[in-house]
């Protein structure tokens, strides 16, 4: 379960102060599929952020799972993403000297497994998006749609409970975004992970379990239950 | 995939800058190398040319102050526990340009060999010097250096005595056992004397640069020094005596400033290659930060982040090092070997290990100095700030 209670976030720019985030609270229960949406400057990346530790609330609690959030030293927060969360970018992010099984090892090089472990863990994660025969090519060797698998494969290699994505199908084109909120679902729904997606896509409404709407910093509409057919 | 195919991929990235930055480490710690086996020269030069038993007399102030009178000569070989005694007189001929200078001396060519016997002069060429006039002995060095052969004719002009031009005959080649024999040049005073015969009015004549001699044994040194320099002490001319050893010693400290300048340009040409690899490895890093961002994202810790960036710097700077430091050594160090006729002035040099040492922890340091300020900024970056710059 994911918990935000009452929080805030309040940036400084020179003498400016900018509130991304006011007052929020919201629960996302474990192995569900949200949407975080809302229009540019609302606050869900920052939100979003927030859940993954990458960025500390000015008030409010934060907890995910077990684990309350606050407070916690920037290496007590790297250790605990690097157990817990994995990651999945707009534009992928993929190191581009790195081969696919490669890129998808890097999370791994912070565990106790063994060189021929951490292959095997890849090669799984890699399967997994459907990408087992393109393992040794380089990301520019890769289509988007491709490249974004990769980086699922790199999120998911460790076996997090959380998955935290940022526009995932922004820079994919109609087919591949299906394909990639499809894939999502797919680690929802059979391996029980916690996805937490923010998203402009209207498409990603017909895969999310959820959609929170956010506006200028403040959750405008709570959770809304999203039926699937 | 280990930690350090990730260091290997990204050095990788832009292979022409990294081999660029290695071979600039590389080659300035060559120069370093070279640098700092400057002074081994200034010892190698002594060891090569001094003995123990060669006692060196000049004019007090120095030999380039005036000379002594020539009848100093035979005043000294009757002193005892002195064995032999030659007299050199500084020509200052010119062959070609004045920058491609050598040492040319007129000499007593009577006594010359006895003196200095470690030239290795043959025996037959010894005797023709005595006979012709116009004979020259040159050392390899100097030989190979204008092409000379043996039985060649050659001018020297310009000599600060009286711009006196000389044509010799080239009748044999000083192998180049000592340092001084390597460059030297040798004629009969005898037709030095010829040549100054229109100038006796003048006073040219009679006068000798220095005299050399032996002494019967190491115990007898200070005695005949002494013995020398008290009986010049009251004349016109007195004189100083001292070993070879220190007279070449004292001669060459005054190449001690330019030695120390020249170390001064080697470590700021480090200093500059030390700039040079910072800005590399920091546009390498902000190259890069988008990655960084992502690595600290999945959980790469500040010191790990920091640790890999760096390593890639010390990478560069060790291999720079290596490639630096392991050619100067057997190059520098090649003096002794076959290829010594090849180096040229590098033969003087002799680079010892600790040298080889200490450049390459220099090298480290050079990658520890350039890559730690832009690791340190990325492995402080703020990863919510970096990550919006990404998107």
């Amino acid at each position: 379960m994911i918990e935000i209670h009452q929080v805030s976030r309040l940036y400084r720019r020179g003498v400016d102060e900018v509130h991304a985030l006011e007052d929020v609270s919201l629960q996302i229960p474990d192995g569900t599929f949200v949407a975080l949406m809302g229009p540019s400057g609302s606050g869900k990346s920052t939100l979003l952020n927030l859940i993954a530790g990458l960025d500390q609330p000015t008030s409010g609690v934060v907890k995910v799972g077990a684990q309350n959030l606050n407070g916690l030293s920037e290496d007590q927060l790297a250790a605990w993403r690097a157990a817990h969360v994995g990651f999945i970018f707009q534009f992928y992010n993929l190191i581009p000297v790195l081969s696919a099984i490669e890129n998808v090892e890097v999370p791994l090089l912070l565990t106790r497994l063994a060189k021929a472990d951490r292959r095997k863990h890849a090669e799984l994660a890699l399967s997994i998006v459907g990408l087992a025969d393109r393992k040794h090519h380089l990301p520019n060797q890769l289509s988007g749609g491709e490249q974004q698998r990769v980086a699922i494969a790199r999120a998911i290699v460790v076996d997090p409970e959380l998955i935290v994505a940022d526009e995932p199908t922004g820079d994919l084109d109609a087919k591949n975004a299906d394909d990639i909120l499809s894939l999502l679902r797919q680690l929802k729904s059979e391996f029980h992970k916690t996805v937490v997606m923010v998203t402009h896509d209207p498409r990603a409404i017909r895969y999310v379990d959820q959609t929170f709407h956010l506006e200028q910093g403040v959750l405008v509409n709570g959770a809304t239950a999203v039926e699937h057919a | 995939m280990s930690t350090w195919t990730l260091i290997r991929r990204n050095l990788s990235r832009n292979r022409l800058r990294t081999i660029l930055t290695t071979l600039a480490i590389a080659f300035s710690i060559f120069l370093v190398c070279a640098v700092m086996t400057l002074p081994s020269v200034r010892n190698t030069i002594l060891e090569r040319s001094a003995n123990g038993l060669r006692l060196v007399t000049h004019h007090k102030y120095g030999v380039s102050f005036d000379g002594i009178p020539l009848a100093y000569v035979q005043q000294i070989r009757a002193l005892p526990h002195v064995t032999h005694v030659t007299h050199m007189t500084w020509f200052g001929g010119m062959y070609a340009e004045p920058k491609d200078f050598f040492p040319n001396y007129a000499v007593d060519a009577e006594t010359i060999g006895e003196v200095l016997s470690d030239f290795h002069i043959d025996a037959a060429i010894l005797e023709e010097f005595k006979k012709r006039r116009d004979s020259a002995l040159v050392g390899e060095r100097t030989m190979r250096k204008f092409g000379w052969k043996i039985g060649q004719e050659v001018t020297l002009r310009d000599s600060p005595w009286f711009n006196l031009t000389l044509s010799f005959k080239i009748i044999g080649e000083i192998p180049p056992d000592s340092a001084m024999a390597a460059t030297i040049f040798l004629f009969p005073r005898t037709y030095f004397e010829e040549a100054l015969k229109p100038y006796e009015a003048f006073g040219a004549t009679g006068e000798i640069t220095m005299m050399m001699l032996m002494v019967d044994a190491p115990e007898n040194v200070p005695g005949v020094i002494t013995a020398i320099d008290d009986k010049f002490r009251n004349s016109a001319t007195p004189t100083v005596t001292e070993t070879q050893y220190s007279f070449i010693a004292t001669y060459l400290s005054s190449f001690d400033s330019i030695i120390r300048i020249v170390m001064l340009v080697g470590f700021l040409v480090v200093a500059a290659i030390v700039l040079i690899a910072a800005n590399t490895a920091a546009m390498s890093v902000r190259e890069r930060i988008g990655e960084v961002a992502v690595l600290k994202t999945i959980g790469f810790r500040r010191r790990i982040v920091f640790t890999l960036l760096l390593s890639e710097a010390l990478f560069i700077a060790s291999i720079g090092g290596l490639l630096g430091a392991g050619p100067a050594y057997f190059i520098l160090n090649a003096g002794k070997s076959s290829w010594s006729p090849f180096l040229g002035p590098l033969a003087m040099f002799i680079m010892p290990v600790s040298v080889m040492i200490q450049s390459l922890f220099l090298a480290v340091l050079v990658g520890m100095l350039a890559g730690v300020i832009p690791s340190r900024g990325a492995a402080r970056l703020n990863v919510a700030t970096a990550l919006r710059q990404l998107t």
